[in-house]
């Protein structure tokens, strides 16, 4: 099988924010074969762990989508952004295409939808729910990614 | 009419800040204020939580150094505890705090300031960043990032994972370290000093290059404070706070650091969030003085391991017949050094057979109602000063923070460089004065998120008024 890299990025302490944090747990415990990172942010240090991946996952929240939903996503620079310790997915995948000539075939932002900002450990009842839907989400584009293979 | 300029936001920097520059009836530059314009307020909504939960809220002020908060909220937790640590305990955090150095090191030479020395502070702006590094020397933007990772490995290993890590505690810290992990660390030496060896040489080049500059930015003597060892060595965990001036003289020496609110105050400017501490018996705002590297490694006697120390004596070289570095521009350089300083220390720590030891924490209940912490970060010196009840409920706190300390110090840099570069006859900023005032405050790379204890990102603004306080031109990214 080729190399799966999750990654799941937020805040644990604001809320629904950890909603990809908890995503990338998730799929820790259902899938222990696949490499699961989480973060507080993305960082530009993850672009040679990306380089050697086949598939790339990255879970965030998002308080844009009302469901879970799925984004493929291509190298590009994003000019409106700092650029030193905070760094988009497709800038990162940029840096790794730049550094190490090397990407990963497919990857994906799984959004979660995401509503509840305070300060707290415990995601909405909604957004507990919308995790287990984007783990599925992920599980399925693997699926159909191996039976293709 | 006098006139005044804006830089806002100001980039490639940890928060959110503005710059003003006024101008007078003649358009010369008669002042420019750095002004921080983030409010957390940590000191405030701490009160009320345990002490046992201070390292990991404190932690939380920044994304870049939440090992040094997180160390130094546990040093002003063994105070109140009245405990020593085990040995192994002490020998762990130093660790910790040495690959905090490392990594926040590397962030701001390689990541921050690299695009303005190997891209040129002319260059254009869209491709003055980690992807125009990319371009221009692929090899040297891989090592500055694989040597932040090191350190973030390092932090990840002991802690369990790279950013807020709840590993040290009051009493010492959770868990011990593992063999295989050591040898993990030790594997990554060679590459690490390697790409130190490449960062001295490539800002070596720079300094020649930037010849004509440099003298312009932040060039001026202070008072330099920081900690020494007890035998006057480079010192980031413990010691004594030693206050040297511009001239070489010692202002004062080993004053204990739970002794330091005695010495320093903090003035409050209408402003800006961001406080101004300065040195008592010199008043405000004589007392300016700056922490960090630069002050690190200029009010120190010696460095410890051999290829620090020799660098050291190359940077004294630079100060002339004062023994005192007083440009700012060298803050890189003094970064660097400690970056291999750094390096050196981590291989001696991992290389102690007691950094294996099992016997990591003291358990105590509370003995004292008051404790102070003090580290260096690698910003500079950091102090966290608590008062607790007898359950251990924080009553009030105080966070004395790097990047405060060196207020004074920024504005008067960022005054000298828009004294220099800006001609107020124009009324306008190029896009290259307004990236050498910037340069002049990521000398010091500040960290406002700690320093204002800020929320959401942090990009400049910069603004250039009339003496009536009209907007002549306005900058912002």
């Amino acid at each position: 099988m080729k190399k799966v890299l999750v990654i799941g990025y937020g805040n644990t302490l604001r809320g629904d924010d950890a909603a990809g944090i908890c995503a990338a747990e998730l799929m820790a415990k259902r899938r222990p074969e696949i490499e699961c990172v989480c973060m507080h942010q993305l960082m530009p240090e993850m672009a040679e762990q990306i380089a050697e991946s086949d598939t790339v996952f990255f879970f965030d929240a998002d308080v844009n989508v009302t469901q879970s939903n799925v984004r493929l996503v291509a190298p590009s620079i994003e000019m409106d952004q700092p650029r030193t310790h905070f760094i988009s997915p497709e800038s990162l995948l940029r840096l790794s295409q730049q550094l190490y000539q090397r990407m990963p075939s497919k990857a994906y932002v799984i959004g979660i939808p995401a509503s509840q900002f305070e300060f707290s450990e415990e995601l909405s009842e909604s957004t507990k729910k919308a995790v287990e839907e984007s783990v599925r989400l992920a599980e399925s584009l693997l699926l159909s990614r191996n039976s293709k293979h | 009419m006098s006139k005044m300029i804006t830089i806002s936001p100001v980039t490639r920097i940890e928060g959110h800040a503005k710059i003003t520059i006024q101008l007078d009836d003649n358009h010369d530059v008669v002042d420019a204020r750095f002004h921080v314009n983030e409010f957390r307020g940590f000191e405030k909504f701490t009160e009320g939580r345990l002490l046992w939960e201070m390292p990991g809220i404190t932690s939380r002020i920044c994304g870049i150094c939440p090992a040094s908060h997180l160390v130094t909220s546990a040093k002003a937790g063994d105070d109140i505890l009245a405990v020593e640590i085990p040995a192994t305990a002490e020998k762990l955090r130093r660790l910790l705090t040495l690959a905090q150095w490392l990594q926040s090191h590397a962030l701001s030479f390689f990541h921050l300031s690299s695009p303005d020395f190997l891209l040129g502070f002319d260059s254009n702006p869209a491709t003055r960043n980690v992807f125009g590094l990319v371009a221009a020397d692929k090899e040297f933007t891989k090592r500055g990032i694989r040597l932040r990772k090191f350190g973030q490995e390092i932090i990840e290993i002991l802690g369990g994972r790279r950013i807020h890590t709840p590993w040290t505690v009051p009493g010492g810290v959770r868990e011990p370290l593992e063999p295989a992990k050591k040898d993990q660390m030790l594997n990554w030496i060679p590459e690490a000093r390697e790409t130190v060896g490449l960062a001295l040489n490539a800002l070596k080049k720079i300094h020649k290059k930037y010849a004509k500059e440099i003298p312009e930015f932040g060039n001026f003597r202070t008072l330099f404070v920081g900690l020494v060892s007890k035998n006057g060595g480079l010192e980031y965990y413990d010691g004594f706070l030693r206050i040297k001036d511009g001239n070489d003289n010692t202002i004062a020496d080993a004053i204990e650091p739970k002794k330091y609110f005695e010495h320093f105050g903090e003035a409050v400017e209408p402003w800006s969030y961001l406080k101004f501490p300065y040195y008592k018996p010199f008043d405000y705002p004589k007392g300016m003085y700056r922490v960090g590297p630069l002050a690190r490694v200029n009010i120190c006697d010696y460095i410890e391991t051999p290829l620090a120390e020799a660098e050291r004596k190359i940077f004294k070289s630079l100060s002339g017949n004062v023994n005192v570095v007083n440009n700012s521009f060298y803050y890189h350089y003094a970064r660097c050094i400690e970056m291999l300083f750094a390096v050196e220390k981590i291989e001696m720590l991992l290389k102690d057979p007691a950094i294996l030891g099992e016997t990591i924490r003291a358990q105590a209940s509370i003995n004292r109602m008051e404790g102070v912490g003090c580290t260096e970060a690698p910003r500079g010196v950091l102090f966290h000063h608590y008062h607790v009840n007898k359950d251990g409920v924080i009553q009030k706190a105080n966070l004395l923070i790097a990047t405060a300390q060196n207020n004074l110090a920024m504005n008067r840099t960022v005054r000298q460089i828009a004294s220099h570069f800006i001609d107020g006859k124009k009324g306008k900023i190029t896009e290259g004065i307004l990236n050498r005032v910037e340069a002049g405050i990521r000398c010091y790379d500040p960290c406002l998120s700690c320093s204002t204890h800020a929320f959401g990102h942090m990009p400049l603004h910069v603004e250039l008024l009339s003496a009536g306080g009209e907007v002549l031109d306005e900058v912002r990214r």
